[in-house]
């Protein structure tokens, strides 16, 4: 027997080992033997995703279900597949070659199959997220996974050459607003503060209404911002900031606001899954005029303020006193030199 | 203040307390401590790193009303020491430059707070003649350089409220010092020769210096007439 296996033709040896394999239709995700496909999830419609091999679940907000596709890239796909069998559930740890008639607590999506083109080169596909079925109205933080099966349907039952199994969750549920919005006052640059929304943030969005020049005399409208609705198309987005942050700066010159002018504030909080929540609050800021130390100081020092080239003349001052200092360095090792 | 005049001279004796050997090292290299540790590294240079409480005097209120008094002043200091009396005293010029910066909160025009803040930085540069008084360790064996400095001071300072610059300026002036300092050398002669053997450096010591300026001049008054710093220097 041992003699006979050099002389064996290959595909031989592979159609005996397939149909020994083939005994196991079943495929347990937890500790398969088997190599596992290498897949990468690009984009959904536009919103990068990660690019990146699936360590951790893939996150979906409420406008991925519209219809947005999930890009993956597949790779590592055993010679002879013939077929990859797309499957979604909840739990489930076990699924079955599509022809298999073993019932699963799996969904089955749907199967790419290929015959004359080689494998690597034909499947880089798609699914249609709402298809995975997290897309439930209300859905908060759903997990489903995908599991993909590579399989050969040249025999009956199939063999499962390989597999890939990923996790994705559904968040399509907006985080709540921030509360206790104030803002201070200033000339230049206004603090704006809250307090942090519940849950898991990834960071806050200040926005200013459409009354930024419109209003003077420190009173404000609104400008289309409105306590607890989503921010109007015409909203400005002024200030963006992290997770941790529980402040902006709003630069009032930036918004175009003149010295009693107002302008209304109010800030959305959006959480990991990128779902934007309802504006807090909103308050209003006022541009008014500051006396910073000269002023208060009352002196007429400013008439003293260098030309606006002052700072370079103030670096070259250091400079100078650096090269006198660097020349009699220079002066001092020539002399030692010398010696 | 008060806080910030106590601490840096206590953390001075701190540094010099961890840096003191046990008695039998000190005593081992007690003999040559004061001693030129290499006589192929001759003393060129010298520099400084010192740090302390600043207040500007400004002639008005409103600088403790704004700023609630004073700030660490940083600086750095570098001198070539082109003559010197062997063992007595050496003679050279320096140049320096530091950096301190104020903030206190802006008012509107009624005097109301603002959230707005306002700020005050000054960086002063000054070139000095620098006389070191080296006689005493070198001839007497006490670890003590005593250092008086002359020169001019160059105070450039910026004033800013929010986001907009309100004012700037290079305030000239007089500036002077008085340091005593305590070389470190007595206290690890051996690591002292390796430092000079591998870095060139003939010695280290630490410092305390009381000065004053009067920059100002038709500019803003930023000079003090009593400052003082501590730091470490280097003689290379």
């Amino acid at each position: 027997m041992l003699s006979l296996v050099p002389t064996m033709p290959r595909h031989v040896v592979s159609q005996a080992l397939a149909v020994l394999s083939g005994t196991f239709v079943l495929l347990a995700f937890a500790g398969v033997g088997q190599a596992q496909l290498t897949v990468t999830v690009n984009q959904v419609q536009g919103r990068d995703v990660g690019d990146r091999p699936l360590t951790a679940p893939i996150l979906f907000n409420a406008t991925d279900c519209d219809d947005k596709e999930l890009e993956l890239t597949i790779g590592a796909i055993p010679v002879g597949t013939t077929v990859l069998d797309f499957w979604r559930g909840t739990g489930c740890d076990q699924v079955e070659p599509r022809t298999s008639t073993v019932t699963s607590a799996c969904t089955y999506l749907f199967s790419l199959t290929s015959f004359m083109t080689p494998a690597s080169q034909l499947w880089n596909d798609e699914i249609k997220v709402s298809d995975l079925g997290g897309c439930t109205v209300g859905a908060d933080n759903t997990a489903v996974d995908v599991y993909i099966l590579a399989a050969t349907m040249m025999r009956t039952p199939e063999v499962i050459t390989s597999s890939f199994k990923f996790s994705t969750r559904f968040d399509l549920v907006a985080p709540a607003p921030p509360t206790g919005l104030s803002a201070g006052s200033g000339s230049t640059a206004v603090p704006v503060t809250w307090t942090r929304s519940s849950g898991i943030i990834n960071g806050y969005r200040v926005y200013v209404g459409t009354d930024a020049t419109s209003s003077e005399g420190g009173a404000c409208g609104g400008g289309g911002l409105v306590a607890g609705a989503l921010p109007p198309a015409g909203a400005r987005l002024a200030v963006t900031t992290s997770a941790s942050g529980g402040s902006a700066d709003l630069n009032l010159v930036e918004l175009g606001l003149e010295v009693g002018e107002s302008v209304s504030v109010g800030v959305t909080a959006r959480d990991e899954a990128l779902n934007d929540g309802v504006l807090s609050e909103i308050v209003c800021v006022t541009r008014v005029e500051t006396c910073g130390y000269l002023c208060q100081r009352g002196g007429d020092v400013s008439t003293c303020s260098a030309a606006p080239g002052t700072p370079r003349a103030a670096g070259g001052l250091g400079v100078a006193l650096l090269s006198a200092a660097l020349l009699l360095l220079a002066r001092a090792r020539r002399s030692r030199g010398a010696r | 203040m008060s806080r910030l005049a106590l601490g840096l001279p206590l953390a001075l004796a701190l540094v010099t307390a961890l840096v003191a050997p046990n008695r039998a090292a000190a005593q081992d290299g007690l003999a040559d401590w004061s001693e030129p540790t290499n006589p192929e590294s001759s003393e060129r240079f010298a520099l400084e790193l010192r740090v302390g409480p600043y207040t500007p005097d400004t002639g008005d209120a409103a600088f403790d009303a704004v700023f609630g008094g004073s700030s660490l002043l940083f600086a750095a200091e570098f001198d070539v020491v082109p003559f010197r009396i062997r063992d007595v005293l050496t003679l050279g010029v320096g140049v320096g430059i530091g950096f301190s910066s104020y903030s206190g909160v802006a008012n509107a025009p009624d005097g109301t707070p603002t959230s707005e803040k306002t700020s005050l930085s000054i960086v002063p540069m000054n070139v000095m003649a620098v006389l070191r008084v080296v006689a005493l360790p070198r001839l007497l064996r006490i670890p003590l350089l005593l250092t008086g400095k002359i020169g001019a001071d160059f105070v450039y300072w910026s004033s800013s409220t929010g986001d907009a610059q309100e004012g700037e300026g290079i305030s000239p002036g007089l500036r002077w010092a008085v340091q005593a300092a305590l070389e470190l050398d007595f206290f690890e002669p051996r690591a002292a020769r390796a430092l000079d053997d591998e870095w060139g450096i003939n010695h280290s010591f630490l410092f305390f210096e009381i000065y004053g300026s009067s920059a100002g001049g038709s500019s803003l008054p930023v000079g003090s007439p009593l400052a003082w710093s501590a730091g470490l220097g280097f003689n290379f």
